[in-house]
């Protein structure tokens, strides 16, 4: 062997050593956090209130909140950022939410008030010494980007002395300041629902404890029991103005600059019919049962007759039930399981019957009562019981994986102090879903539970799963004493169900090719009668020419086209089916950090 | 020295360099702080609120030494950890991802060095004159093509312009349906193998028409690296005196060239040709997501961006054992190229 280059070998491999010892001591301890003042963050410039920079309670002061929220140029945002494709909001509760309060007062684009407030601020110290602070958006994401510039710009008009620069960072440094070192001085985060409730969007944006006004410094106890009492309000009609209340409040207030909802659209192949769109609805090519698919000509050709071709990005990572809580995972679970109940086609506050015909509740003694279809079998041909439904629920509590839905159950079957398993007793969860003849039994939290209950049953994680199955391939076995192996799993695949899930739904796992495609078989069995596709076959394609061209080439039925390119699909518009001005149930949103560099999390 | 104790030596050096590699990445990764290497945990905004269980559940702010030992021990009991970008195991990933990759790699690799071979050999043997300079701008210009731009024009023209003439991705739907049905056994998953053992001519065909772009983007970007060495390798031979020998005894000008100055000339390119290989096979991201052709580079690329730690140490741990072997081989090949030359470095 050639000594010398042995000799080189080691001595480069001494050096990678070296090299990461070198790495290490700044790794084995967390980060310590620094102390506050004029160098806590890079991104408020001096740290003090002299025309170089920031306090970091800066947006402690109203003033420059709402001096901020005229300041922005929301007409240029939504045609330029987002392509004429959104529509301005007062509040973070949007359109399709239930409590949304569609005559909200909304800031417009004005400079003359903009000045007005930002010369009250700080005692006119702002307005005389200016400003310096920088806003960070992650790399890559345009819309994001032009928000920043208009937000400076605006800013830059009113006052010369105001600047403001921006930087793209990476999307998890972003998160790591956000939810970490807290040194941003603002920051831009979009929000989906779980289900369509106001409480939905309130809490996150505005409780002490939300997921992002707790880290921006804002909210209170007064407010939190607004927001309880809104929730917990059984008067429909007061709970609406209490909902308007809490909407204006958020306006009065100004803890962020919510933008836009955006306005999303569908681009079909011709020969697809039945589309209808839900904003709700997680499965993005709508509710395929209802659809279907036959040759009408036109400039795409006909191909893969009976077979749904779907092109998206977004990673599957698990097909069961208690694990999803991600739209892509969730419409392939949706069309293998089924729900209890499901929204009633455009509907968000109305329900068709699924696996149960029929349901009541009690408000004396807060049980809901579900009556079970009978004659469902699952694809492996075992029937549809009520202690499937029992044991879908008990299992997905016995589960709570971190990070996962499940609290969307413990909340309303075991109280609002309950998120999660370690909060509460298996003798509690047993008792909370009970089966009663051909009835399942849940028993609320509280009446207000109602309605929003049914939502959380629509969603994806509350498709039943088949008992007898899941206990014969090694799944939780329904006892106590089981429990241990199945609580808080790490990853997907600790779980025997995740990759060969078993349901009543209109189709089937064929093959799960991971991270390439998922193909699903019609199941020949299914109880609601004949079902429109023989596979419907769901691609991950990341390239976007590669999407475009498969729809056009008639190889795929539908494809996923962000936002940015709706532009260019004009031009193929004449060949394609194309719905548009669909409303999605989301927000983008500034929000106004009040305690820069406050607690960190390990705190 | 002995061929079976040079292959254990080499193989010995597996051990540190696999320690060195990993401890290497693993380091690097820490300079992220535990937030940031969470993110990959958060599919959805609506989990922001578990953060700081998420990091909790995976010891992600534990300190180096117990997070790397954490691995090193799992990775002793025969396990790589789990791979969140695909959602399966990581071991299990390298083996779904690789045939792919394998595929494109068997059908490019080939047709990349014997082009290069016979350019290079026909651009010296016409030295500085039109040929050679042709063959020269031709491959210059292709090395300097971006991958993305040259695959995504090929895809415009073949499967936009010429409505679906050599569609991306590996198969058509019938097709796949085909392939993962009870009828079809899997053996390799490369389908066009698969196809010869099933003796199934549809889904071979097929399996070709979709490796026609890709293979041809890997060869236009990769023939000029073989074509340029083989040209100045080849000039050097052609300067020694053996050939001169040979010309003068009248051997006929297409003998010399093609069997005593090639010959000789072969051995650096055995080298890069090895190396090449081993490239492709370790991934060639653009081209794989650019035509959905999604093998071992994708999947790599993909962990690295998202910071799916696991995955990134598997492949790691994939690529070391990969080089090492490719090098050994190589080695081996000299021998059986030139017989001057002995493993041990001894030159005769």
């Amino acid at each position: 062997m050639n000594k010398r280059v042995t000799k080189i070998g080691w001595i480069v491999l001494a050096a990678l050593l070296c090299l990461s010892l070198v790495l290490v001591p700044g790794c084995t301890t967390p980060a310590e956090p620094e102390p506050p003042g004029p160098a806590c963050s890079a991104y408020i410039g001096s740290g003090q209130l002299d025309g170089e920079g920031i306090p970091p309670d800066f947006f402690s002061d109203l003033d420059v909140r709402i001096g901020c929220c005229y300041a922005f140029n929301y007409e240029t945002y939504i045609s330029d950022a987002l392509n004429g494709q959104g529509v301005q909001r007062g509040s973070p509760v949007v359109d399709g939410l239930y409590g949304y309060d569609p005559d909200a007062s909304m800031y417009r684009y004005d400079l003359t008030k903009a000045e007005y407030h930002l010369k009250k601020a700080w005692d006119g110290e702002l307005w005389e010494k200016g400003c310096k602070f920088t806003l960070l958006y992650n790399a890559g994401n345009l819309p994001r980007k032009t928000a920043c510039e208009l937000l400076a710009e605006g800013l830059a008009k009113v006052n010369a002395k105001f600047e403001v620069s921006i930087q793209p960072l990476a999307w998890p440094t972003i998160l790591g300041k956000i939810f970490g070192t807290r040194d941003m001085a603002l920051f831009q985060v979009g929000w989906l629902p779980d289900y369509p409730h106001a409480d939905n969007f309130i809490v996150p944006f505005m409780h002490s404890t939300g997921t992002f006004s707790h880290w921006q410094g804002y909210g209170d106890a007064t407010l939190d029991a607004e927001i309880a009492a809104a929730f917990q309000e059984t008067n429909l009609v007061q709970q609406q103005a209490m909902y308007d209340e809490l909407q204006k409040r958020y306006y009065d207030d100004a803890p962020g600059i919510v933008l836009a909802q955006p306005i999303v659209r569908r681009y079909f192949t011709q020969h697809i019919d039945g589309f209808y769109y839900n904003p709700i609805e997680s499965s993005y090519a709508g509710r395929l049962y209802d659809m279907s698919k036959s040759d009408h000509g036109g400039l795409v050709p006909y191909k893969n007759d009976g077979i749904f071709v779907f092109e998206t990005i977004g990673d599957i990572y698990s097909l069961d039930p208690a694990w999803i809580y991600d739209t892509a995972s969730g419409m392939q679970v949706g069309m293998i399981n089924e729900q209890l109940l499901y929204y009633d086609r455009e509907a968000s506050e109305t329900f068709q019957p699924l696996l149960a015909t029929s349901w009541a509740f009690d408000a004396g003694t807060l049980e809901y009562r579900f009556t079970i279809r009978e004659g469902v079998k699952f694809s492996n041909g075992n029937d549809l019981t009520p202690e499937d439904v029992e044991y879908t629920f008990e299992r997905a509590m016995c589960q709570d994986r971190p990070g996962g839905p499940e609290w969307m159950f413990f909340q309303p079957l075991l109280g609002g102090d309950v998120w999660g398993y370690d909060d509460t007793t298996f003798a509690d969860i047993d008792a909370a879903v009970e089966v009663d003849g051909n009835d399942v039994v849940f028993t609320l939290s509280g009446d207000y539970w109602q309605l929003p209950f049914l939502q959380v049953l629509s969603g994806q994680w509350a498709c039943i799963v088949d008992k007898e199955y899941c206990i014969s391939i090694g799944d939780w076995d329904g006892t106590e004493g089981d429990i241990a192996d199945f609580l808080h799993p790490q990853n997907p695949g600790d779980i025997p169900y995740y990759d060969v899930p078993i349901g009543t739904g209109p189709w089937k796992l064929n093959v799960w090719d991971k991270g390439i495609e998922i193909i699903l078989d019609k199941n020949d069995t299914y109880w609601g009668g004949s079902v429109p596709f023989d596979q419907v076959i769901t691609k991950v394609v990341d390239e976007w020419s590669s999407r475009k061209l498969s729809l056009l080439a008639g190889d795929a039925d539908l494809v996923y086209v962000p936002a940015s390119r709706f532009d260019e699909m004009d031009d193929e518009e004449s060949r394609l089916q194309v719905y548009k001005n669909l409303p999605s149930l989301s927000i983008d949103s500034f929000f106004f950090n009040m305690i820069i560099c406050g607690p960190t999390s390990e705190e | 020295m002995e061929l079976r104790s040079y292959i254990i030596r080499r193989l010995l050096l597996l051990i540190p360099v696999l320690f060195g590699v990993t401890v290497f990445i693993f380091g690097i990764t820490m300079l992220f702080s535990p937030i940031e290497r969470v993110s990959l945990y958060v599919t959805d905004a609506r989990q922001f609120t578990n953060i700081p269980a998420l990091i909790e559940t995976y010891g992600l702010d534990q300190p180096f030494f117990v997070q790397y030992g954490n691995w090193i021990s799992q990775v002793f009991s025969g396990n790589l950890g789990w791979s969140r970008v695909v959602g399966m195991p990581v071991w299990d990933a390298i083996w779904h991802f690789l045939p792919t990759t394998l595929e494109l790699a068997m059908f490019a690799t080939p047709i990349i060095i014997l082009m290069g071979i016979f350019l290079g050999t026909q651009a010296a043997a016409h030295k500085d004159r039109p040929l050679d300079h042709g063959t020269r701008v031709m491959a210059i210009f292709g090395w300097s093509l971006p991958t993305f731009w040259l695959g995504l024009i090929l895809l415009m023209v073949f499967y936009g312009y010429f409505r679906g003439l050599l569609p991306p991705s590996r198969l058509s739907v019938p097709m796949e349906l085909v392939v993962h049905s009870a009828d079809f056994i899997r053996y390799t998953h490369i389908n066009t193998i698969d196809a010869i053992l099933n003796l199934n001519g549809a889904v071979f065909l097929d399996a070709l028409r979709h490796l026609v772009l890709p293979v041809i983007t890997l060869t236009v970007v990769q023939v000029a690296f073989i074509m340029r060495l083989m040209r100045s390798s080849m000039l050097e031979s052609l300067g020694k005196g053996y050939v001169l020998t040979a010309r003068a005894k009248g051997l006929a000008e297409r003998v010399v060239i093609n069997k005593h100055a090639r010959r000789n000339a072969l051995i650096p390119v055995i080298t890069v040709g090895g190396y090449l290989f081993a490239a492709m096979v370790n991934g060639v991201v653009i081209t794989e997501t650019i035509f959905t052709f999604k093998g071992i580079g994708w999947w790599a690329w993909q962990a690295a961006v998202r910071l799916d730690i696991a995955s990134v140490l598997g492949f790691a741990l994939f690529n070391a054992v990969l080089f090492v072997l490719v090098n050994l081989v190589v080695d081996i090949l000299y021998t059986r190229v030139d017989p001057r030359v002995r493993l041990g470095g001894v030159m005769q």
